[in-house]
């Protein structure tokens, strides 16, 4: 795994994410859920994900599930920096009825959208039909990631659908929890305390790791892993925002409107240069 | 397609609302392997674990996850059928179907036992007196009640052959009167007209209460009153040319094992009203509350829902 490689296609998905979020304008844009699944992204996107650039239907491809719909414009980004979409002018405006990218993503199986995101908790039962029906077909090449938010998982159709990814031993399953420890109305310890998530998961029958979500070595070795008899579950502590110093951390920036201005100061701290300084 | 000779039918008749799921679904799924049906522990009472075998799947008591799941076995190519209490698969349900018929357009097959009345003795909660509402406003779907264990059975068969989303309600409990005794050209959207005694008054059933209605019209011939019945086991989409060609008669009855909000009676009176029909329209049903727990017997008389309550009914209607 080149790493320089990675970090590289990291930069020019937070450039991506600006960008789009930025056209969505007044509508405002989820832009610290966004830049919290950077690495992860970029990590499964680069160097794990199965796809076929010319057949994104391809049976023996991966299934990438956004469940945390927010953050589909992250998932574009990688999309976008791995050469599935060519270009980002292919993203439009995120609305409208002639789109195929939207802020919460709406399945297109042809341009590699499995799944209509927006409404919490429902991608993990989605992933299990589609875990189990795999193994029908006797396809064991193929994986399911399932990109759940950590205040997500206080939906309780997240462990609901875990405890049957678990009975049911569907180790093709792999969820990966964007833990920012952010949610609308603030820090989710003061929320809903989801302590011993790595535990949580264990206790549901999977094999459970716990990462540094932006380190980009770090996703790799959990991403390499090949559970058996088990589905996966890798909890990546990551940070709301990251990248960006006025959203980082910030609860405001869940969905907030990027105006003119910090619109250019984001993009400058993205490229290493400090905007104050200008 | 299956053929349905005289032994067929009668055996179909044995199999009351539940039974007649997994008859079915053993059959289907033996012709076409992308058949699956998934059920929330009820698998057993509607005698898919006894027959399904490795084309079943058990998800457990949980109905959001049902959906869920079904809705990734579509997205991969299979034609899965979700199993459960009426209640539970559409209501305790409802964001996961939103999300999977109206928004992402996958043809799930929903099967919902126990609808309306039957379940009363365990209170409103095992109920469903709201799922036609539910489901008739989700994009997309086909609501469809059948009238008689042959219909059921025309109606799953219809269901794992087209591509589309359904939700086939089953009222009634083992014993299950018979409304089609031979085979017949079952169309989706198509009403049926089952009694024809007159033009008095005009009856809209679905499920049990067709029988009831027919039934009544028996005894309401007897005193001089002639009706018409009709089966309109598609709820969705609807009949509209045959609500349209009936609305002369002056007084049309809408008989549900329903809420009289948004069932059936709703249905009817939104295409009199989308056609300009001035016909009198009264809905018998459940009139906009839960019932305590009771027998299905008793409710069904509470709701004046057997066939000697609507034969009182429409006499004092027509006084």
């Amino acid at each position: 795994m080149d790493i320089n490689k990675i970090s590289d296609i990291a930069n020019g998905m937070r450039e991506d994410i600006v960008e789009m979020c930025y056209r969505l304008g007044n509508n405002a844009a989820h832009l610290g859920g966004c830049m919290s699944l950077v690495e992860l992204l970029a990590v499964l996107y680069y160097g794990h994900l199965r796809f076929d650039i010319n057949d994104l239907k391809s049976e023996f491809r991966d299934r990438v599930i956004m469940s945390k719909g927010q953050g589909s414009i992250a998932m574009y980004s990688a999309m976008h920096r791995v050469g599935i979409i060519k270009n980002l002018s292919e993203v439009g405006s995120l609305l409208g009825e002639r789109n195929i990218y939207y802020k919460q993503t709406v399945r297109n199986i042809n341009y590699g959208i499995e799944f209509s995101s927006g409404s919490l908790g429902q991608g993990l039962a989605y992933a299990v039909g589609i875990a189990w029906a795999l193994k029908k077909k006797n396809n064991n090449t193929s994986k399911v990631y399932i990109v759940l938010g950590d205040g997500e998982c206080d939906e309780g159709s997240v462990w609901e659908a875990a405890s049957l990814a678990g009975h049911l031993k569907l180790d093709n399953i792999v969820v990966l929890v964007d833990r920012n420890n952010l949610q609308i109305d603030g820090f989710t310890c003061t929320i809903n305390r989801m302590n011993m998530m790595e535990e949580r998961w264990s206790a549901f029958g999977f094999n459970a790791v716990t990462i540094d979500g932006h380190n980009i070595s770090e996703i790799d070795r959990a991403l390499s892993f090949t559970s058996h008899g088990k589905p996966y579950a890798v909890i990546a502590d990551t940070i709301k925002g990251k990248g960006i110093s006025f959203a980082e951390n910030e609860a405001e920036w869940h969905q907030n409107v990027l105006t003119d201005e910090l619109y250019k100061k984001a993009m400058l701290e993205i490229r290493g240069n400090n905007y104050d300084a200008l | 397609m299956m053929h349905y000779d005289e032994k067929v039918i009668n055996g179909i008749h044995t199999q009351g609302s539940r039974g007649i799921v997994g008859f079915m679904l053993e059959k289907l799924s033996k012709q076409d392997p992308r058949i699956i049906a998934a059920y929330a522990d009820v698998g057993s009472r509607f005698g898919l674990i006894q027959k399904m075998n490795g084309s079943g799947l058990q998800v457990s008591i949980a109905e959001q996850s049902l959906i869920g799941i079904i809705s990734g076995l579509c997205h991969e190519g299979f034609i899965p059928f979700g199993v459960a209490y009426a209640p539970f698969i559409t209501m305790r349900a409802a964001d996961q179907i939103r999300m999977s018929i109206g928004e992402m357009g996958l043809g799930i097959k929903l099967i919902g036992g126990s609808a309306g009345l039957v379940s009363g003795n365990l209170g409103a909660a095992s109920m469903a007196l709201d799922d036609i509402a539910m489901m008739r406003a989700i994009p997309n779907i086909t609501v469809l009640s059948p009238a008689d264990c042959f219909e059921a059975a025309k109606m799953i068969e219809t269901a794992s052959v087209l591509d589309g989303p359904f939700y086939i309600r089953l009222t009634g409990g083992i014993n299950i009167p018979r409304i089609y005794y031979k085979d017949f050209d079952y169309r989706i959207g198509k009403a049926d007209i089952v009694a024809e005694e007159g033009r008095d008054v005009v009856i809209y059933a679905s499920g049990m209460q067709v029988y009831s209605s027919v039934k009544a019209v028996e005894m309401l011939k007897n005193d001089g009153i002639g009706c018409t019945v009709v089966n309109m086991s598609s709820i969705k989409p609807i009949d509209e040319k045959m609500i349209c060609s009936l609305s002369d008669i002056r007084l049309a009855i809408s008989i549900e094992e329903h809420n009289v909000i948004g069932g059936l009676g709703s249905a009817v009176a939104d295409v009199l009203a989308a056609h300009s029909k001035s016909q009198k329209l009264v809905k018998i049903g459940i009139i906009d509350e839960y019932p305590k727990p009771d027998t299905y017997e008793n409710l069904l008389n509470k709701y004046g829902l057997t066939s000697e309550k609507i034969y009182m009914n429409i006499k004092n209607l027509l006084q």
